[in-house]
C-alpha cells in the first residue's frame, strides 16, 4: 500500500509541473466563473409561506447552477484529462520511462491503477476546487452552511466524477493503444471535441457532454418521475447507462492492454 | 525546519493565476444588463414572496398593479431572513407601493435576499412584476477577483524571499564549515 501510494504521488508529481497545472487552472476557472456569474443572475425562485429558514435551499440552489457550469466545462475538464493521461501513458512510454519504472519492483496491476488515480485526481479536484471557489466568491455567507445539503454536495461531485472518469478513459485508452505522444493528444482531443458538437445537435442527451449536463444532472437534481417522463424507456436507460458502460469497457481494456500486451 | 518553499511558492502562483481568471471572467461577463418578468394574482391582503441572488448593482424593481392599490415592498438580506423567521420583521429596505411604482435599489454585498410583497388592498388583483439588472460592472467582484490576484503576489513574493534568504544562510554556514 505504501509502495502504491508513493507511485502516485510520483504520477502526480510528473503531472504538477510548472506552469501546465497553473494554465490549466486559470483556463478551467475563467470557463466556470465566467458562465456562473451570469446564470447565477437568474436564480430566483417563489418562497412562501415562510414557514422554514431556506439556508439548505439558498445552497442547493447556488450548488445546482455551479453544478451545471461544471458539467458544461466539458472542454477544459477534457484538455485537463488528456493532457494528464497523455503525458502520464504515451508520453512515458515514448520516452522509456515506463521500460524503466517496470523494471522496478511493482507490479504492473498497481502501476496501472497508480497513474489511473492520479489522471483522474489532478482534473477532478481542480473541478471540485473551483466549484468550491465559485460557491464562496458568488454568496461568501454560505461559508457559515456549506455542509446543510450534503446530498446536493454529493450529487455535483457525481457528476463530475463520472465527467473525469469519461475523459480519462477515452484518453488513456487511445494513449495505451497508439503509444505516440502527438497522436493520443490530438485523436483524444479531437473525439471529445466532435462529442461535444453532436451531443449538441442531437435532441436526446444519450452522448457525453449533454449525458452529464442535462441526462445525469436532470435524474439527479430533479424529480425522477419528471425524468422518465421526458426520456421513457430505453431513451432514459441510455442516457444514464451508456456512458459509463463505455467509460468502463474502456478501462478494462486499457488495464488488460497495459498489464498483458504492452511490448516494452 | 524544513519548509518546503517551492511548493508554498506554486501555491502562491496558482492564487495569482486563478485571481487573474476571476478577474477576466467578471469583466467579460458581468457588465451586461438582465431583465425577468412575469404576472401573477395577489389575494387580499396577501403576500409575494421571492427569494433571489442579488448582485451589488443597479436594480429597478416595477409593480404593475390597479391605481389605488395600497401595499409595501420589503427586501431582507441574510441576517434579515433570519430574524423574520424567528418572528422578527427587520428588512433591509422597504418602499412604499400606491398604485404602479417602480422602485431602484443597490444590494449591499452579493448573496440571497427575500423580496415580498405584501398587500394592504381589500382585494384581489392581478400583479405584474418587472425586475430589471441594469448594465455595469460590480465593483465588489472586481475588488475580490482583484484581491485573490494580489495576495497570490504578496504570499509569491514572501515566499520567494524567505527561500532566498534561507538558501544563503544555508550556504554560508555551509562555507564556515
Amino acid at each position: 500500500m505504501r509502495k502504491f501510494v508513493r507511485v502516485v504521488a510520483w504520477e502526480l508529481k510528473n503531472i504538477a509541473r510548472f506552469p501546465i497545472v497553473e494554465v490549466l487552472l486559470a483556463l478551467l476557472v475563467f470557463q466556470v466563473m465566467s458562465s456562473t456569474l451570469v446564470n447565477a443572475r437568474s436564480i430566483s425562485r417563489t418562497y412562501f409561506p415562510f414557514d422554514e429558514f431556506p439556508q439548505g435551499l439558498m445552497l442547493s440552489d447556488l450548488v445546482r447552477q455551479i453544478a451545471t457550469d461544471l458539467a458544461g466545462a466539458f472542454i477544459s475538464t477534457s484538455f485537463i484529462g488528456v493532457v494528464s493521461a497523455t503525458m502520464l501513458f504515451s508520453y512515458q512510454y515514448e520516452t522509456g520511462l515506463t521500460k524503466f519504472y517496470m523494471s522496478l519492483p511493482i507490479k504492473r496491476t498497481n502501476f496501472f491503477l497508480a497513474k489511473l488515480l492520479a489522471c483522474f485526481l489532478v482534473p477532478f479536484l481542480m473541478l471540485v476546487a473551483v466549484g468550491c471557489t465559485a460557491e464562496l466568491f458568488l454568496n461568501p455567507v454560505s461559508v457559515l452552511f456549506l455542509f446543510s445539503a450534503p446530498m446536493v454536495l454529493a450529487r455535483a461531485l457525481l457528476i463530475i466524477g463520472e465527467m473525469v472518469l469519461f475523459v480519462i478513459a477515452v484518453s488513456i485508452s487511445l494513449s495505451i493503444l497508439s503509444h505516440n505522444t502527438a497522436v493520443s493528444f490530438i485523436s483524444s482531443l479531437a473525439i471529445l471535441y466532435g462529442l461535444t458538437l453532436v451531443s449538441g445537435s442531437i435532441g436526446v442527451p444519450i452522448l457525453p457532454p449533454a449525458s452529464f449536463s442535462q441526462g445525469l444532472w436532470s435524474f439527479l437534481f430533479y424529480s425522477q418521475r419528471d425524468f422518465w417522463s421526458t426520456y421513457p424507456g430505453w431513451t432514459g436507460a441510455g442516457t444514464l447507462a451508456l456512458t459509463p458502460t463505455v467509460t468502463l469497457i474502456l478501462l478494462v481494456v486499457s488495464y488488460f492492454y497495459f498489464s498483458r500486451r504492452l511490448n516494452l | 525546519m524544513n519548509i518546503p518553499f517551492k511548493l508554498l511558492l506554486r501555491i502562491g502562483i496558482l492564487l495569482m493565476a486563478a485571481g487573474s481568471a476571476i478577474l477576466g471572467a467578471v469583466l467579460m461577463s458581468t457588465r451586461f444588463p438582465y431583465s425577468e418578468s412575469g404576472s401573477s394574482q395577489l389575494a387580499a391582503y396577501g403576500k409575494d414572496g421571492n427569494i433571489r441572488y442579488l448582485n451589488v448593482r443597479n436594480y429597478e424593481e416595477r409593480i404593475l398593479v390597479p391605481m389605488d392599490f395600497t401595499g409595501s415592498f420589503s427586501i431582507y438580506d441574510y441576517e434579515g431572513m433570519r430574524k423574520l423567521w424567528n418572528g422578527l420583521n427587520e428588512p433591509q429596505m422597504v418602499f412604499a407601493v400606491d398604485g404602479p411604482t417602480v422602485m431602484d435599489f443597490i444590494p449591499s454585498y452579493r448573496g440571497f435576499y427575500l423580496l415580498i410583497l405584501r398587500s394592504e388592498y381589500s382585494e384581489m388583483v392581478n400583479l405584474e412584476q418587472s425586475f430589471v439588472a441594469k448594465s455595469g460592472v460590480e465593483p465588489d467582484s472586481l475588488r475580490d477577483g482583484a484581491l485573490v490576484v494580489v495576495s497570490g503576489l504578496v504570499f509569491s513574493l514572501i515566499v520567494g524571499v524567505a527561500g532566498k534568504i534561507t538558501q544563503q544562510r544555508a550556504q554560508r554556514s555551509e562555507r564556515l564549515r
